[in-house]
Formats: structure tokens, C-alpha cells, sequence
């Protein structure tokens, strides 16, 4: 149980994969298992409110 | 955890996986990743995972046509909570369970903690119902005569909104009972069942969300609250208890620790004065011994003992039972 907050901004499962697949990460980012991961929760939110997608957060 | 606002990042904190979904201003669509005591993952599959989040984009599209943004609040975060801060030593990580600790340990400081404050989340077991796996608003089961049957629940039912809130997962349908009052009262439902919509209510009793042992006894959060017995061990397998000569389905542990050590020392002191020895195997508590699982006891122990009662304690050592009478201490 870390308390590790992942993010992602979803569109759509098809499109989700297709965006993030290859995409290296930057700064405040993760890969895992080839889908690149926000791991800052204000960030992620800024985002999200300026490309109007929903956010899923992962806490493990 | 650190630094995570637990007023804007809601869920349950004890887990083994969680999922958000949720709009930029905080409004929180959905929640998954529930879970109970079969399993760490009895309630997560890649297929459920897809189905709440194929099923929460229109509810985000339909959100943004009239948005309602959650008042703001205070932000809370672990490591800022009082209990926390009193602590000598702050922790390096702080876990996710670690919130509802340091919500009871806060409450037990300040001595206003009352049991009902870890009756959280509550497993739809304790009305009466299970939900599939895979598809987590199917009803797995209904038990006969529960508050689930007597909403009209039957198995097959696909469960709509609860209290007027849509659910897609075990998480959301755990964060409707959760909001719910803890009774007596009516809890609505809406559900599809033979090919139609139908309301109906569970019927809430007084303290309908005290949890069944059982049902509580994965929670991480339970080792904070007391009394606590003092020791602990390892449940025996079938192969050791026929080797004791005992029925190789019966419940019981080897004693592997008894606590000397912390802030709950003393329950180990009182276990030791009472007889308690390392290595002891426990075979049951006042002739009970129907528990699935060492946690299933300790959650037992927490939830059912007051302090000032006497359990006696049937043991096996050196091939020889024994009962001794242990004081139960907060």
C-alpha cells in the first residue's frame, strides 16, 4: 500500500493508449508498462481543467 | 500520502488499490477498487476497471453541461493531522492506512473516540448483499430476510443509484453506505431487475453499519483500536493441527509474539500474568473458535471485548490443554 498517487487524464480508452504509448517521460511524470503517468495531483488537475478531460488517480 | 488533501482525495484509506475519477474542480465522479475480506483483489479485475471508466465519460460530458463544484474546504493532509504532529518521530512515508489512524488516535487523545468512528465504508454484506466482481453492480447474492431482500433485491439485479447517487463499482456503493446515516431509517435504491427499473429501500436498523468482525478484519486501521489481546501468531495449517491430534479444520494459531514493546506493552504484560507463553497453541476463547483467520480474531477481539471483561482461553502446550482466564485491558 504506497502511497503513491499516480494520474492520468482520460479520454477514452482507445485514444488513452494511442496518446501515451511512446511518449518519453518528462519531469513530474512516470512511465509504467508504456503509459506515461502524472505523478503531481495540482499539475494533473491544471491540466485537466484546460484540456476539459477527466482525471483517474490511482492510490496503491 | 504526504501532503495529499484528504478533503479533496476522498476514499477509503484502507485499501489495496484505489481509483479516482474525478473533475478537474474536485467533483469526484466515481470510486474504485473496493475489496473485501476473501481477498486483497476480490473485487478488481481489468474488466470492472474498463466498465467504470467507459461508463464514467458521459458522466463527465453530461457534467460539464451544468457543473456544481464542491465547496471548498480546508486541506487536510496526513502528515499536517494533530496526531501526527505530536508524534517524536515523523514518518519518512506515510501509507494510506495511516489516515484513519491517526483519525482514531487523534480521537482516542482527545478521549472522544467512540467505536461507531471505524464503522467506515461499510461491506454490503451487512445489508444483506454481495456484487459481482466483474460486473460490480450485479447483486452476487442476497441473503433471505436481510435489509437487501426486503429493498426487493434478488440475484441478477443490477443496482442503479443508491440514495440518489449513481454507482458503477463496489467503491461507490461502499461510499454510498459510507454517506448514509448509521440508522434507523430508509436507504433508497433503484435497480433493473426482470427487465425493468424499480425503486425500493433498504431498511436501516439502529448501528446497521457496526461491521461484522469478519467483514472489518482486512482493515489495517484495526490495529489501532482497543482493547487489543497482547499476542498474536500464525494460523496453523491443516498438516500441523493433525499432527496436534486436533481436527484438521479447526481454527487455531501458535503464539509466535506477545507484545512487550510500545505503547501497548502493558496488553502483552497482562497476557504474560495471565499465562499467556510464546509457542502456546490457542484453541479457542470462551469455547468460540470459529474464526476464519488470525485477523478474523483480532478484529473480533477489538470489536466484541470491552475492557474489565474475562475471556477464558483454551491452549494446547507441551501436548497438554489448558484454559486460563485473560483480563481484558484497554
Amino acid at each position: 500500500m504506497k502511497a503513491l498517487a499516480t494520474v492520468l487524464l482520460v479520454l477514452g480508452l482507445i485514444v488513452l493508449v494511442g496518446a501515451v504509448v511512446g511518449a518519453p517521460p518528462a519531469s513530474g511524470e512516470e512511465e509504467i508498462q508504456g503509459v506515461t503517468w502524472l505523478t503531481d495531483l495540482d499539475a494533473a488537475r491544471a491540466e485537466a481543467r484546460t484540456t476539459g478531460r477527466p482525471i483517474l488517480i490511482v492510490f496503491r | 500520502m504526504k501532503g495529499v488533501d484528504i478533503n479533496v482525495y476522498d476514499f477509503d484509506f484502507d485499501l489495496t488499490f484505489a481509483v479516482l475519477l474525478m473533475n478537474a474542480d474536485g467533483t469526484i465522479y466515481h470510486r474504485y477498487g473496493g475489496r473485501d475480506w476473501t481477498d486483497p483483489q476480490s473485487h478488481l479485475s481489468v474488466a470492472s476497471l474498463v466498465d467504470v471508466l467507459e461508463k464514467t465519460l458521459p458522466d463527465h460530458a453530461s457534467y460539464a453541461k451544468k457543473p456544481s463544484p464542491p465547496k471548498k474546504r480546508r486541506a487536510v493532509s496526513v502528515d499536517r493531522m494533530p496526531a501526527m504532529l505530536r508524534k517524536k518521530r515523523q514518518p519518512n512515508c506515510y501509507h494510506c492506512h495511516m489516515v484513519h489512524d491517526a483519525m482514531t488516535e487523534e480521537r482516542q487523545q482527545r478521549k472522544v473516540f467512540k467505536r461507531s468512528d471505524v464503522w467506515r465504508y461499510p461491506d454490503p454484506h451487512e445489508l444483506g448483499f454481495q456484487v459481482e466482481r466483474d460486473d460490480q453492480v450485479r447483486i452476487k447474492e442476497v441473503v433471505p430476510t436481510s435489509a437487501a431482500a426486503k429493498a426487493g433485491l434478488k440475484e441478477g439485479a443490477r443496482i442503479y443509484t443508491i440514495a440518489g447517487k449513481r454507482v458503477l463499482s463496489l467503491a461507490d456503493v461502499m461510499r454510498a453506505l459510507h454517506e448514509a446515516r448509521s440508522g434507523p431509517g430508509r436507504l433508497e435504491v433503484t435497480f433493473w431487475q426482470d427487465g425493468e427499473e424499480r425503486t425500493g429501500a433498504f431498511p436501516l436498523r439502529k448501528g446497521w453499519k457496526e461491521p461484522v468482525p469478519l467483514n472489518f478484519s482486512w482493515r489495517a486501521s484495526k490495529w489501532k483500536l482497543s482493547p487489543k489481546p497482547g499476542f498474536g501468531g500464525q494460523q496453523l495449517k491443516p498438516a500441523q493441527l493433525a499432527k496436534l491430534g486436533l481436527d484438521e479444520e479447526a481454527f487455531a494459531f501458535r503464539v509466535g509474539y506477545v507484545v512487550t514493546w510500545g505503547p501497548a506493552r502493558h496488553t502483552g504484560q497482562n497476557a504474560i500474568r495471565a499465562g499467556i507463553r510464546k509457542g502456546d497453541v490457542i484453541l479457542s476463547f470462551d469455547g468460540d473458535n470459529e474464526f476464519e483467520s488470525v485477523d478474523h480474531w483480532h478484529a473480533w477481539f477489538r470489536l466484541r471485548k470491552k475492557a474489565g471483561e474475562k475471556i477464558k482461553v483454551t491452549l494446547l502446550r507441551g501436548g497438554k490443554r489448558k484454559t486460563i482466564t485473560l483480563p481484558v485491558v484497554d
